[in-house]
């Protein structure tokens, strides 16, 4: 969907960011030290950076200030307010502390690269289209209707493709906290969206775990 | 609030100044008007002494037919100077110019009596051989008017007296106080965490000499109270690097559990996030052992016994010798076997971290060299290397926690960053120090000096 610049000195975490991401659908470039990042800025032309801030050579806030208009979301080990603020104050689009879930990572990815209208506003799979900035499903072309939560549903599903969400990750961002359902209302939306839409293979169900949009 | 002390001393002041004025005034003025009162009434004794005597002529030439007449002539004549007479003879008045209210008083005395707003003298003699009494009374309420007029002015001086002081004393004591003032408003300003502020200590009194105690209080004060923020702030520094150093490793690690958890992906993959996980709690392992054996060194202190560093540093060299040689680096030992009073196992860890520090720093191809210095009483263990070096700036930091020489942070090397920083808690703990000459691009030399026991000599070579 989207090509990103992921800037971590840490091996482990680079690889693991680049492959989920990869999984979601987007084009991931690593970078291992403010050098390189900065070249990899000029010859491929991201649409986001993720950047860590402790990094050798230069560091992750000397690069925000080199960067114009290239979304940044930084990542942090410090658990002070300094380091986020300085960030957020050299224009950042968002920050995510160490340790981060990855849900929570995409979730910032797909906020940010749909605020600076970077990413797709459609998604197509099978005969489906998805439509993110009109909240519209269609299926073989006709409009399918979808309740607000069931679009929310479907979209998190689609932004974490591949990856395994659990009932208690779905409720808290479809429901976002102020539902005190449990997580059968999960269940229950599930099977809605697959029989609305007929996409029983696509969102399988993940033993132990929870739900996943394949693709 | 702040004045008091000086408008207690003022008041003080003050007061006694006024009591002591006043009650000064008051006798003086009592004392002139007595002085007054009796040069009055010895004026009047001789009055009326030389009135008896003149009368006695005159009677004793007239002759006591004509006593009314002359008593009568010597009651006009003295009326017209102010002086009263009345004759008694025998019990019955004579001649009187002197009001009946006015009482006799006893013969050959003197009395002061008031009579209708006024104040008489009053005197009573015996003439002419007891055939008359005669009364003399005069007038002298000037002295009354005097008097008066002596406390006004008494009064007056004391006034203006008390007030002159009143405002000279207002203005001394000021003066007095200026010092002590600034004393303490040095002290509430330190008192509020101001300590850049000094009282004034000028002059030699004791406000200046107090002023200057409190100066020496205050350095001291806030040299300590920089030293406990340096040592809160380093603990601080110590503290945010420890949680990134934890971080990082949780991250990776909870990263890969919920990658092998939820994502689609083939086998190898999964094994590959497994080996991640794997990697990463041995560093969160290697980290809490440092962490243990360095609160170990501050709890337990060190079991010193004899060790030689021969013995130690082949053994040391011998088990690093494989992993420096996979990375093209040859460890050459050549210590002697000298003996030395310390922790062995504690020494084992120094060494072993100076050991694979220097590999490190060879990138690479390289020597390592293991050796002993010796002087007349001390014993140096040095680990040199022919690695890329140090700059100044690196070897200054370099026993810090978590500092890393390259900046990079970079693990690929591994290790925790906490190495030397428990390196030099181990030197210090044997009343060592941990010492380092570098130049760049040629290596480094790490050495630590302990006090030497004996050789053996046997073994030499």
């Amino acid at each position: 969907m989207a090509k990103l610049l992921i800037v971590d000195d840490e091996l482990p975490i680079n690889r693991l960011v680049c492959k989920n991401l990869t999984l979601v659908g987007h084009e991931c470039i690593p970078a291992y030290d403010g050098v390189q990042a900065l070249t990899l800025i000029k010859s491929e032309q991201p649409d986001l950076i993720i950047l860590d801030v402790m990094l050798p050579g230069i560091s992750g806030f000397e690069i925000m200030k080199l960067l114009n208009s290239v979304p940044v979301i930084f990542v942090t080990a410090k658990t002070g307010l300094d380091d986020r603020i300085k960030g957020l104050a050299l224009g950042a689009d968002d920050y995510i502390v160490k340790p981060f879930e990855m849900a929570e990572l995409t979730a910032r990815v797909q906020a940010v690269l749909r605020r600076t209208k970077r990413g797709a506003d459609t998604f197509s799979f099978d005969d489906i289209t998805v439509d993110f900035s009109s909240r519209n499903v269609y299926k073989s072309g006709s409009l399918a209707v979808l309740t607000p939560k069931e679009f929310s549903l479907l979209e998190l599903l689609i932004n974490n493709r591949n990856l395994a969400l659990s009932r208690e990750k779905i409720l808290e961002k479809v429901w976002e906290y102020d539902y005190c359902g449990d997580t059968r209302t999960v269940d229950v939306h599930v099977q809605q969206l697959r029989h609305k839409l007929g996409i029983k293979d696509r969102i399988k169900t993940v033993f132990k775990v929870g739900y996943r949009f394949e693709i | 609030m702040r004045m008091k002390f000086f408008e207690r001393t003022y008041l003080i002041t003050f007061v006694l100044f006024l009591v002591f004025l006043n009650v000064a005034v008051f006798a003086l003025a009592m004392y002139t008007f007595h002085n007054s009162t009796e040069a009055a009434k010895s004026v009047c004794l001789t009055e009326i002494s030389s009135i008896a005597d003149a009368f006695e002529k005159d009677y004793e030439y007239s002759g006591a037919q004509s006593a009314g007449i002359l008593q009568a002539a010597y009651g006009k004549f003295y009326k017209e100077r102010n002086i009263f007479l009345k004759f008694i003879n025998e019990g019955n008045v004579g001649y009187s110019g002197i009001s009946e209210e006015i009482p006799v008083p006893a013969l050959n005395t003197l009395s002061v009596t008031r009579n209708a707003g006024k104040r008489y003298v009053v005197i009573s003699r015996s003439i002419c051989d007891n055939t008359f009494t005669l009364v003399y009374s005069k007038d002298v309420s000037y002295l009354d008017k005097e008097f008066t007029r002596l406390c006004i002015v008494f009064v007056a001086g004391s006034l203006a007296a008390s007030l002159l002081l009143g405002v000279i004393l207002y203005f001394v004591l000021r003066k007095l106080y200026v010092p002590l003032i600034k004393l303490r408003n040095a002290t509430g300003d330190i008192a509020n965490g101001n300590f850049n502020v000094r009282a004034e200590d000028k002059g030699d009194d004791e406000v200046s000499a107090l002023a200057r105690d409190f100066n020496i209080m205050a350095d001291k004060v806030s040299r300590q109270i920089t030293q406990l923020k340096d040592t809160a702030d380093r603990k601080q520094n110590m503290l945010d690097n420890l949680a990134h150093e934890m971080r990082t490793p949780l991250t990776a690690i909870h990263g890969y559990a919920e990658y092998i958890c939820g994502a689609r992906i083939p086998d190898e993959e999964r094994v590959d996030a497994a080996k991640y996980i794997m990697s990463e709690s041995m560093r969160l392992k290697d980290i809490s052992e440092v962490l243990l054996d360095s609160a170990f060194i501050r709890e337990n202190g060190i079991k010193a016994k004899d060790i030689s560093l021969r013995g130690l540093a082949y053994r040391t060299c011998n088990r690093l010798d494989k992993d420096a040689v996979n990375r093209g680096v040859s460890i050459f030992c050549v210590a002697e076997d000298v003996f030395i009073s310390a922790d062995e196992y504690l020494l084992d860890i120094l060494l072993s971290n100076l050991i694979e520090n220097a590999v490190k720093a060879c990138k690479g191809g390289g020597e390592v060299t293991v050796g002993t210095e010796l002087t007349e009483d001390t014993v140096s263990l040095y680990v040199k290397d022919t690695g890329i070096g140090m700059t100044e700036e690196q070897l200054l930091h370099i026993t810090e926690p978590f500092y890393r020489t390259d900046k990079s942070r970079s693990r690929a090397d591994g290790g925790t960053g906490l190495g030397l920083a428990l390196c030099k808690r181990i030197a210090q703990a044997h009343g060592t120090n941990l010492e380092f000459v570098s130049e760049e691009g040629k290596g480094t030399v790490a050495s630590i000096t302990f006090t030497r026991l004996y050789q053996n000599l046997t073994t030499q070579g």
